[in-house]
This record gives structure tokens, sequence and C-alpha cells, in this order.
């Protein structure tokens, strides 16, 4: 065995394991025998730090919490809110990005389409007939006769009245 | 609990089984206090265990290797408290450490070359080993058992402990700046 020791094989041989031909390497090469000193010399300073000293206290865990924890919790946080807005999402199809354009052109056809019939049809508007003039001679001999039309009747019943429903003041004298 | 307050358990503690708790407190001491890195939780399972200790000597079964069976049921003991508790693994994970005197009563020189600051890095590396990798390093290293020793006592592989006893000792030496 000529080639030097891994590290392993080194940390292990400081350590009570590996086979007598490692040791015998290590007895014969001085690189790895400074590499394994160097590892024992380290390795018994900590077992007899763990074996002659005690163990610091810990501080107690009730206050530890909000002072360490705070990165798990932010991004479990960041998580949840990344969910509900994605399941949000998902269950509006209509709140797919659409571009500026389209909206536009949409909005535009709409108005050309629904809108405009809607609001300037001439067709189909039914335009009220306009009342006749009426002579104030009529109304004031009606007046005198005591049968001013429509004045106790209910509009619905006299179709006549809803029609002309002020008659005085179309009259325009 | 001491030794001699583990033989007052019961008045029907068997001689031998005091002669036992005396020789070997300090030991499954020790042994919770590394696997549990707390010393009053060492002192609580520590307890446990001699109580066990005191029923089984009363008990018509015929250990071979008390000292084997000690080692066994502490590290079963403490392997149990750390499961029963999440907390305290939550612990383990979120160490920090507060200026404090570490008594011993065994000083040497080589302790007084260790600065405090060192001794604590090594304490906090050794708290951040997994369960596994510190059972492995205590029974090897600090209680001097054989890889065979510790697979049996462990129920693993002597191959899995050479494995965890390697990651152990990479982790603490990577942590105290360890060099090539």
């Amino acid at each position: 065995m000529n080639a030097c020791l891994r590290k392993r094989t080194l940390l292990l041989l400081s350590a009570g394991e590996g086979t007598n031909e490692q040791r015998t390497h290590v007895a014969t090469c001085a690189a790895c025998a400074t590499r394994y000193r160097r590892f024992v010399h380290e390795l018994e300073g900590i077992e007899q730090t763990l074996r002659e000293t005690s163990p610091p206290p810990a501080v107690s865990p009730r206050f530890l919490p909000i002072r360490s924890n705070w990165r798990p919790v932010a991004v479990a946080f960041a998580a949840i809110l990344m969910l509900v807005w994605g399941g949000l999402w998902l269950r509006q199809p209509s709140s797919l990005p659409v571009s500026m354009a389209a909206r536009t052109e949409d909005l535009s056809q709409l108005l050309e389409n629904e809108l405009a019939p809607a609001l300037f049809a001439m067709v189909d508007v039914r335009v009220a007939p306009i009342p006749t003039q009426v002579s104030n001679s009529v109304y004031l001999q009606a007046a005198l006769d005591g049968s001013w039309p429509c004045e106790w009747q209910e509009p619905f019943l006299t179709p006549v009245c809803e029609i002309h429903p002020f008659p005085l003041l179309l009259g325009g004298q | 609990m001491r030794t001699s307050e583990a033989a007052k358990l019961s008045p029907d503690v068997p001689p031998c089984c005091e002669e036992l708790c005396r020789m070997h407190y300090a030991r499954v001491f020790q042994l919770c206090r590394l696997l549990l890195v707390d010393r009053h939780e060492a002192e609580e399972v520590a307890q446990e265990v001699f109580l066990k200790l005191v029923k089984e000597c009363q008990s018509p079964s015929r250990i071979l290797s008390w000292e084997a069976w000690l080692t066994r049921v502490t590290v079963n003991a403490c392997h149990d408290r750390r499961r029963s508790a999440w907390w305290k693994w939550w612990r383990d994970e979120h160490v920090e450490f507060q200026e404090a005197e570490f008594p011993s009563d065994h000083l040497t020189p080589e302790e007084h070359l260790l600065s405090r600051e060192q001794q604590e890095r090594i304490w906090h590396l050794f708290r951040r080993l997994s369960p596994r990798q510190r059972e492995v390093f205590v029974l090897r290293r600090l209680e001097g058992l054989s890889s065979e020793e510790v697979a049996r006592v462990l129920g693993l592989t002597t191959g899995s402990v050479k494995r965890h006893l390697f990651h152990a000792i990479r982790h603490l030496r990577k942590g105290l700046g360890g060099r090539q």
C-alpha cells in the first residue's frame, strides 16, 4: 500500500477502526502519520470535553419560537397564500389573461352590435299619437253641461282619457 | 437519586442489587448525560434504569452480564425519553447557549487548554448529531465498547456502526474547523 490513506480511512483509524494493513501504512508513511496524529489529538480533545464537562444549559424552549422560527413560518404562510391564490385563479376561467387589444376589440363589437341598435333603433319605436288640440269652448260647454270629461272616471276604464290626460295644457291658449 | 437512595427504594432489594447500583450508577448517569445532553433528564432516566435494575434483581431471571444489561437498558431508556417528548427534540434542534459555569470535579491540564468557547462549541456540535450517531459515538468512543458490542446493543450491523461513527466524527471535526 503505497498511496496515502483517504480521510475517511484515517478518521476511522483514529477512532479505533481500520485494518492491520492500514495501521502498518500509517506507521511507515510520514504524511499519513502526521494527519493521523492530528486526528487522534482532535478526537481526544472532543472526548475529554464530553467526558469531563457538563453540557451547557439550554434556553427554555418557550422563548425561542418567535425569534428563531420566523423563516419557516413565513415560507409556509407564503406557500399557503400562493396555493389559495392559485386555486381561485383556476376556478375563474374568465380571469384568464387577455390582451388589452383583444379586450378593446370585444368591447367595440359589443357596443356596435348590441347596444347601438337598442339605443338608437327607429323601427320599433311606437310613436304615441299627438293629442289634437281641443278648443276651450268645448270644455266651457262641457263645464256648463256638468259633464267634464274624465273627471270622475278611472283612466283604465276609459282609454280615451288615458290618451289625452291633460287636454287643457295642450290647448296652448 | 444517589446510589444509597436507589438501594433504599425497597426493603427487599437484594444485596447484590445494592452493590450493582453502587458500582454502575456513575457510569449509567454519565451515559444518560451524554445521550440526552441534559443533566436533569439524565438524573431522571438514571433513576428509571435503576428501578428496572431493582425489579430485575427481584425476578427469577438470570442476567449473565449486568454491565451489558445496564448499557442496553440505559440506551433504550434514553431512546424512549427522546421519542416520548417531541418538544425535547425541538429544543435540541433550537438550542442556544448561555454563559454558565461548567462544574467539574476533575479538571485536568488539558481541559484548561480548551477554552470555554471551544467547550461550548463541542457540546453544541455534539447536540446536533443525530440520536443514532450520538449513541454510536458515545458507546464506541466514550464507553469503550467494540464495534461488535455497539452493533449488538443498538441492533445494527457493524458496517452501520462504522458509518455512523465516521459521520459523527466528521461532523464534530468539521464544526471545529478541522483541516484535512
